[in-house]
């Protein structure tokens, strides 16, 4: 109950998604802002 | 757009300092353990899931009444955001699960539930991708956006209604006060993250449903 790696893996992975999708958000406005 | 970027900052400064107190300077649970402090995050994560369906619900109802396009881009933004949720929802459970009750997953009523949550509203995106008509597209949307939010109350419910594994909700109230300050600080951050991550999907969707309107005519 008390391995870090535990920790490491819940909070690592929660904010790797969270900034995956603005990553993804971010290359779609790119996308539409290229459009005339 | 400037008060996005503002609402961008304020998250990130939220959340991050609502897990450096929920790391580093909260004590770990005594029964639990150190793995306690995952609750910090699956909770509100949760949390913001719910607040997602419910907007959806919402929204579509809305959109059935009024017909504005404009409330199924939020309906969508909401189910976005509430499937990405309900995803790290049930992975951050699971990694809880794994010291605490010895497995990764159980059919229990309240993941089980989560689930088939997951897959309803994973299928609300589906389906939207089967029109090219942004208002058929919406029409279907809405039913499966007011249909589908019966879920959310039978995830709430399940721990109460069977024999559950997974322990009843965790909220502010049903901890220590120390514990219950930083779950309710970790609750307001998601939800300012959550407002923004809503807002930035949303002109997102205004924008590309605006190229979408203007594409045949350009073609024609």
């Amino acid at each position: 109950m008390n391995n870090p790696w535990f920790l490491v893996a819940g909070y690592g992975i929660t904010f790797v998604t969270i900034l995956a999708y603005l990553l993804h958000l971010r290359r779609r406005e790119k996308d539409v802002e290229r459009e005339p | 757009m400037k008060a996005q970027r503002t609402l961008g900052i304020v998250s990130v400064v939220a959340v991050g300092a609502c897990s450096i107190v929920g790391l580093f300077l909260i004590p770990a649970d005594r029964l639990q353990g150190e793995v306690q402090r995952l609750l910090y995050i699956h909770v509100p994560i949760a949390w913001v899931a719910m607040l997602s369906f419910f907007l959806v619900f919402l929204m579509s109802l809305l959109y059935i009444v009024q017909r504005k396009l404009k409330w199924d881009l939020l309906a969508l933004a909401g189910v976005e955001v509430g499937v990405l949720c309900t995803a790290l929802t049930l992975v951050l459970g699971s990694i809880w699960a794994k010291p605490t009750w010895g497995v990764w997953w159980e059919w229990d009523p309240r993941i089980t539930t989560t689930a088939i949550l997951l897959i309803v509203y994973i299928g609300y995106l589906i389906v939207r991708g089967i029109s090219d008509d942004p208002d058929q597209r919406a029409r279907w949307s809405a039913v499966i956006g007011v249909l589908g939010f019966v879920q959310v109350p039978i995830v709430y419910l399940s721990v109460f209604w069977w024999r559950s594994l997974h322990q009843p909700p965790s909220s502010p109230r049903s901890m220590a006060s120390a514990f219950g300050a930083v779950m309710l600080s970790a609750f307001a951050a998601y939800t300012v993250a959550f407002t923004y991550l809503i807002m930035r999907r949303y002109r997102l969707a205004q924008r590309e449903l605006e190229l979408e309107l203007r594409g045949p005519e350009e073609l024609a």
